[in-house]
């Protein structure tokens, strides 16, 4: 499911966030309804059935809610990422015209801020709750862990005071090469994971069940976290995996993912169907997992890894690893490095 | 003379003047839509369409569903919000309507929308004050968007009709075009296009000059030919085939226009050696 | 077929700047006699008559024949149904006029005359052409435009020359679209203006200034030919050229003097009209002399050789002779004084094809270049040229770069093992490499294995790279050799394989394998398609040499295609895992991939197959090689330096790919000679090899 940037705007500035350069870097443009028919006719060529709206905060842009009916109607199933903090006109909107829309035709994912640890105006957190209290039905929680003390336990309340879907979006921090923004380190996953395993009663009794986003590497599981999450999540298929994301901005360039913006960032003109495109970002992905195949040693051999249960974390994290050495790596991948400016 | 089309009011008496003539019939309420067919086709013409002049925008026009059936322009300035729109998405889709739009910035990003959901249109290039880069990119979509959609005119129309002949006039999408269309009013006086028959600028009785001819219609006839004794841009632009100088750009437009209608040719000819080079391709044998 | 130049009149009533018949004190401005005209016709059905083969087209001219006014013309159909009666039908007229004074009443005559289009000349913006002796150019466009209008009406088409000139040269392209805008149905010829009058030499163009002029204009044309009327010479050119149809003028066609006349007002004969305008060719007077008299005049006899004499000499060696002979004889005595030279206008045609002609039209016979395709926006950007081995001054020991696969790391743990046994001191860094880390790590020469910081020197390690790679020799070609001689090893040298690693075979696995008396591995997989050999021929090799005393076990991928008769280990065993389990088997058949070296390294018999890579140079003594020679068009192969994209794509050949040609029952009697030999032996690893220690 491709994701498309309606804007560069947010009206957040989360410590971890990992859109940032992105969003500097572009910072009045808007989704034009032009460049939203041809993804459109782009994504019905390609039999896709979904998309993705994301910023900045998509919510502020200008025709938000006539873009999602427009997709709605055009048979595509509309998931949309917002951090809930939207005018109260913004929100009658919603209210007037998409809450008429089903679940499976429109969902959100409300990425949620641990309030005292990453504190927040009161405005905003008002903005929140009143975006919650509205479309609550139609959203999970999203939470991001950018430190290894993280705590979730608002998000029960949250899920369960505003009857929110029951499943959380987990994504961890990620680091975009070149920067030295926060994320988690390959060395403090296990430590994640513990905490994350630590909050397994919550998620029983609530029966939360979480969605790992990529970057999460299952041999940092132990049999017995990954037996649990298992049983919660239905089993079936989970991938600890790692993209490629699609994502395509205002202007029309296509990357795999935010951290990788810059790596690799192609026009979408250049393809003609989805299939090329993830098929091409899965080519970049292969190369870049020929030279180091995940985050630790043992992914060198390891069976889920070839099996491809597990990606080996992100490769926003190897490529990041790629800028602080010699240029020994394949040479597209060091062309490619050299010409985003990205330290070589 | 050839038997033109009309677009003539919807009086019924002048309608039942008319034997097997092919009529386009005017209204202003959308209540007599189907009235309006119906008398055209009992009175044993052809009825092209009925064109309805609506005062509001899509989003607020009392579409029906009696309408369905009826062959319908349906002339209006914008288009609206899509937020109301989409709510008569579905009956527009079963109505055999076309959506008229003048040519605005905002309709002509309204009229891909329009086309991209299914609901055909067209764009009334009246004058050389529009915006011809976007009405190029419209242009392309049209011809060669990704995958189906409804049709756009002018450009649907000039496809259908572009065979590299010499001249091609596309008004005739929005009925000005007068070697096709004679537009009446009750009285049964002439005019040439709905700019003149508002303006009253009559050249004479449809019976006279359907009889004699006239010099009008024979000054028409080579009328595009002025710009050649002119000082006039467009007697030198590559595109004047598809424009016959009917748009006379002002100072500082002339590039645009004849850009805009440059490039259309140019997809006009690819279109076609795309569609001869399909046919010759083609392996499947047919009667 | 023969033309005539007819000019009845030479008055006009225009006054056209460069026109010789209006400045010309000596034309005829009076109406040729009927008498005259009665002859005409006379002379026609006689050369018709005497050449039952030949047709006529009589091309009024002058002047402006349409000052004749419709009844002459109505005389002149009656002197050709009169004379010509049996002639009649090979008689057309055409007629070149300036269409300022057409009128309808023409139009009747012309019909029944068979005159279905006008030759007419235009010019838009300069003010050459103009009405009456002011030279009024407005009123002279306006009364062309109502002439071409009103012709148009009454059912003629009408086709134009511009004649270029000086005033010409700075807006070809609006000249060019002024007039196919205005003349959609017909045609448009640029004829480059004739000057003799010095006075006008300010409007003569040259040759160069011709062509340039032409090949302002031709992209455009070329562009746009299918929906523009025809344009000369383009039109010309392309069907000469491209087509192989040649299409010339009379001015290129090298044969006037066998196919025109001139005829003026007086009845005098000419050779044509421009040399009736300069009054040079005068044949006599039609009231002496017949058309075929003219054909066998002296003058004209002499200007046959014109062409085979400048075939000869100054067009000898012009590629362009078949499309122009020379030009046209009178340009020649224009500008040289003699008409037996070539055309000085023969520049023009050879700057224009060579300069703008062939450069559009050749690129477009090589195909239509669209828009970059999406696949090849998705081949992976051009590698950087590999530096060769370097050493560079640092600190530590140097990077190695492995490249290759696990075999290549495996064939570097060898060498490395003869350089530690030769220069105990020298160690290495390794460059960390997804699957190659497991089995060099511990390797005792080497220090690291890991990521080389920016800045550090590090030496490849690819042999293709090396100058005597591929170079015959007993030994100048193996990889081994090579590799070795990479780190300063004096070779020949033993091609012993080695791992720094002991590791025991998994005891569930080995205890979990029903292994008997005869125990055999095989290894279809590789990653690449042309090592591969059908799963197909596999069943049927293993079942020519299965029994119940044999068991056979597959390994490789777990992507690959179980191979029916053999225990399945697909997935199951890393390059470490496959090296401790070896020694449990008896014999190997493998494609050329990790297994091939890995049985090399167990000291395991193995049964080799290749095909589109040499088992001179990748393949061990005392192993069976099975070589295929490769079969398809690729005679250097489908695998190997440039051809990486050929790699995963499977043979094009199919079941006739080499690998599938190699005789099973010549591989089945390989497998069952070892198996033969081996029975009764104990198998231990030699541990030279290996750390490794396997029991068996």
């Amino acid at each position: 499911m491709p994701n498309i940037l309606l804007t560069s705007r947010c009206t957040r500035s989360c410590p971890y966030c990992f859109a940032e350069k992105e969003m500097i870097d572009s910072p009045s443009r808007i989704m034009s309804w032009e460049n939203l028919i041809y993804i459109s006719d782009l994504l019905k060529a390609s039999g896709d059935k979904g998309v993705s709206l994301l910023g900045g905060e998509p919510t502020l842009h200008p025709d938000f809610v006539d873009y999602v009916l427009y997709l709605a109607d055009r048979g595509l199933s509309v998931n949309v990422f917002t951090n809930g903090i939207m005018s109260p006109s913004r929100l009658i909107e919603i209210k007037d015209h998409l809450s008429g829309l089903s679940t499976d035709r429109l969902s959100f994912v409300c990425n949620l801020n641990n309030p005292k640890q990453t504190p927040a105006p009161q405005k905003h957190t008002e903005r929140i709750h009143d975006f919650l209290s509205v479309m609550g039905p139609w959203t999970q929680p999203g939470f991001n862990i950018y430190r290894q003390d993280f705590d979730i336990k608002f998000i029960f309340d949250f899920v369960n005071r505003y009857g929110m879907r029951r499943s959380l979006r987990l994504g961890i921090a990620h680091p975009v090469p070149g920067t030295t923004g926060m994320h988690i380190r390959p060395e403090e996953m296990g430590k994640v994971i513990e905490r994350l395993y630590s909050f397994r009663p919550l998620f029983d009794r609530f029966r939360l069940k979480f969605g790992p986003d990529c970057g999460f590497p299952i041999c940092k599981f132990s049999n017995e976290q990954l037996g649990w999450f298992y049983r919660l999540s239905g089993g079936g298929n989970s991938r600890f995996g790692c993209g490629p994301a699609i994502d395509i901005t205002p202007d029309m360039s296509v990357y795999a993912c935010f951290p990788l913006s810059k790596f690799y960032r192609k026009s979408l003109y250049e393809f003609d169907t989805m299939g090329q495109i993830v098929e091409f970002y899965s080519g970049i992905h292969r190369k870049i997992r020929a030279e180091i195949p995940g985050i630790y040693p043992e992914c060198d051999g390891c069976v889920q890894l070839s099996e491809n249960v597990c990606s080996g974390g992100g490769a926003c994290q190897l490529v990041s690893r790629f800028t602080k050495e010699a240029a020994i790596r394949l040479p597209e991948i060091e062309n490619e490095l050299e010409k985003t400016g990205l330290p070589v | 003379m050839n038997l033109r089309k009309l677009v003539c009011p919807y009086d019924t008496s002048l309608i039942r003047s008319f034997s097997r003539r092919e009529i386009a019939v005017r209204v202003d309420s959308p209540l007599l839509v189907r009235d309006a067919a119906d008398v055209v086709r009992a009175l044993g013409n052809n009825l092209i369409c009925v064109i309805l002049d609506s005062t509001k925008p899509l989003d607020a026009a009392p579409l029906q569903n009696e309408w369905k059936g009826v062959p319908l322009a349906l002339v209006t300035a914008s288009v609206g919000k899509f937020r109301e729109v989409v709510k008569k998405l579905p009956l527009l889709r079963e109505l055999n309507i076309r959506v008229c739009l003048p040519a605005s910035n905002e309709n002509i990003r309204d009229v891909r929308i329009l086309s991209s959901a299914g609901v055909p249109s067209t764009i009334m290039i009246n004058g050389p004050e529009v915006d011809w880069d976007a009405l190029s990119d419209l242009m392309t979509y049209s011809l060669f968007g990704r995958i189906p959609h409804a049709p756009i005119g002018p450009f649907d129309y000039i496809v259908h009709h572009y065979d590299s002949a010499p001249h091609l006039c596309w008004g005739a999408a929005f009925f000005e075009d007068p070697q096709q269309f004679f537009h009446i009013d009750n009285k049964r006086n002439v005019a040439l296009s709905r700019e003149e028959l508002l303006a009253e600028k009559f050249i004479g009785c449809i019976d006279e000059v359907e009889k004699a001819g006239s010099r009008e219609i024979e000054n028409m006839t080579d009328a595009w030919k002025r710009v050649f004794t002119e000082k006039s841009t467009c007697a030198t632009c590559a595109g004047f085939k598809l424009c016959l100088g009917i748009i006379t750009p002002k100072n500082g437009q002339a590039k645009r226009c004849s850009a805009f209608f440059s490039e259309m040719l140019e997809a006009l000819e690819d279109l076609r050696l795309m569609r001869e080079k399909a046919l010759a391709e083609q392996k499947t044998w047919r009667l | 077929m023969a033309t005539v130049i007819f000019k009845p009149t030479e008055a006009c009533n225009a006054r056209c700047v460069y026109c010789d018949v209006v400045h010309n004190e000596y034309a005829i401005r009076q109406n040729m006699s009927y008498e005259l005209l009665e002859l005409f016709f006379q002379r026609i059905n006689e050369y018709l008559l005497e050449r039952p083969e030949e047709d006529m087209v009589v091309t009024w001219h002058g002047g402006e024949p349409l000052l004749l006014g419709p009844a002459y013309f109505d005389k002149a159909l009656e002197f050709q149904q009169k004379h010509c009666e049996k002639t009649a039908h090979k008689i057309s007229h055409q007629i070149q006029s300036n269409l300022t004074l057409f009128k309808s009443e023409f139009t009747p005559v012309f019909k029944k005359l068979r005159i279905t289009n006008f030759g007419t000349s235009y010019d838009p913006f300069s003010n050459l052409r103009g009405i009456g002796e002011s030279v009024d150019s407005v009123l002279y466009k306006k009364k062309f435009i109502e002439g071409t209008s009103r012709a148009e009406k009454d059912g003629f088409a009408w086709g134009m020359i511009y004649v270029v000139t000086k005033l010409s040269l700075k807006r070809p392209l609006e000249i060019f679209w002024h007039l196919v805008n205005l003349n959609p149905w017909g045609s448009v010829m640029f004829n480059p203006v004739y000057i003799r009058d010095k006075k006008l030499s300010h409007l003569q163009i040259t040759p160069e200034e011709f062509a340039d002029f032409l090949g302002a204009i031709f992209p455009s044309w070329w562009k746009n030919r299918r929906r523009l009327p025809t344009v000369q010479p383009f039109i010309g050119l392309e069907e000469s050229i491209v087509m192989g149809s040649p299409s010339l003028l009379c001015s290129d066609a090298g044969v006037c003097t066998r196919t025109h006349f001139g005829l003026d007002p007086s009845g005098r004969l000419y050779q044509c009209g421009r040399s009736m305008d300069w009054g040079i060719l005068d044949y006599g007077s039609i009231t002496e002399k017949k058309f075929s008299d003219v054909l066998e005049d002296p003058q004209r006899v002499k200007l046959r050789d014109r062409s085979p004499q400048l075939a000869e000499t100054e067009c000898q060696e012009c590629r362009f002779w078949d499309l122009c002979h020379g030009g046209c004889p009178l340009d020649a005595w224009r500008t040289t004084g003699s008409l037996m030279r070539r055309s000085g206008m023969c520049d023009a045609k050879k700057i224009f094809i060579e300069k703008y002609f062939e450069p559009i039209v050749n690129g477009m016979n090589r195909g239509i270049i669209v828009r970059v395709t999406t696949s090849d926006s998705l081949r992976s950007e051009p590698a950087k040229p590999r530096t060769k081995a370097f050493h560079a001054k640092q600190n530590g020991p140097m990077w190695i770069n492995p490249t290759g696969g696990i075999a290549e790391a495996l064939i570097l743990s060898g060498v490395l093992k003869h350089v530690m046994e030769k220069f105990p001191t020298r160690k290495f860094n390794v460059v960390t490499r997804t699957e190659c880390d497991p089995l060099l790590t511990g390797h005792p020469a080497i220090a690291h294995i890991g990521h080389p910081p920016p800045g550090a020197a590090f030496m490849s390690i690819d042999h293709r790279y090396e100058p005597d790679y591929g170079v015959s020799g007993q030994h100048a070609d193996r990889a081994y050799q090579t590799l070795a001689r990479m780190f300063s090893l004096e070779t020949p040298i033993a091609e012993n394989l080695w791992v720094p690693f002991t590791v025991e075979a998994d005891p569930v696995l080995a205890g979990f394998l029903p292994l008997k008396s005869q125990n055999v591995l095989i290894c279809p997989s590789s990653d690449f398609h042309g090592k591969q050999m059908s799963t197909q021929r596999w069943e049927e090799l293993v079942g020519l040499f299965s029994d119940r005393d044999t068991f056979i076990a597959q390994t490789g991928k777990y992507s690959d295609s179980h191979v029916r008769g053999t225990y399945s280990l697909l997935g199951l065993l890393n390059p470490k895992e496959l090296i401790s389990l070896l020694p449990l088997f008896d014999a190997v058949i493998t494609v050329d991939n990790f297994t091939a070296h890995a049985a090399h390294l167990c000291d395991l018999p193995a049964v080799v197959l290749w095909g589109p890579t040499d088992h001179r140079i990748y393949g061990y003594r005392g192993q069976r090689h099975f070589q295929a020679a490769p079969s398809c068009q690729r005679a250097d192969g489908c695998i190997g330096m440039g051809r990486g994209s050929d790699c995963l794509t499977p043979c094009t050949l199919g079941s006739g790919h080499c690998l599938d040609s190699l005789s099973l029952k010549d591989i089945s009697y390989a497998v069952k000679d070892i198996l033969k030999s081996k029975r009764g032996t104990v198998r231990r690893l030699s541990k030279k090899n290996s750390g490794i220690n396997q029991a068996v």
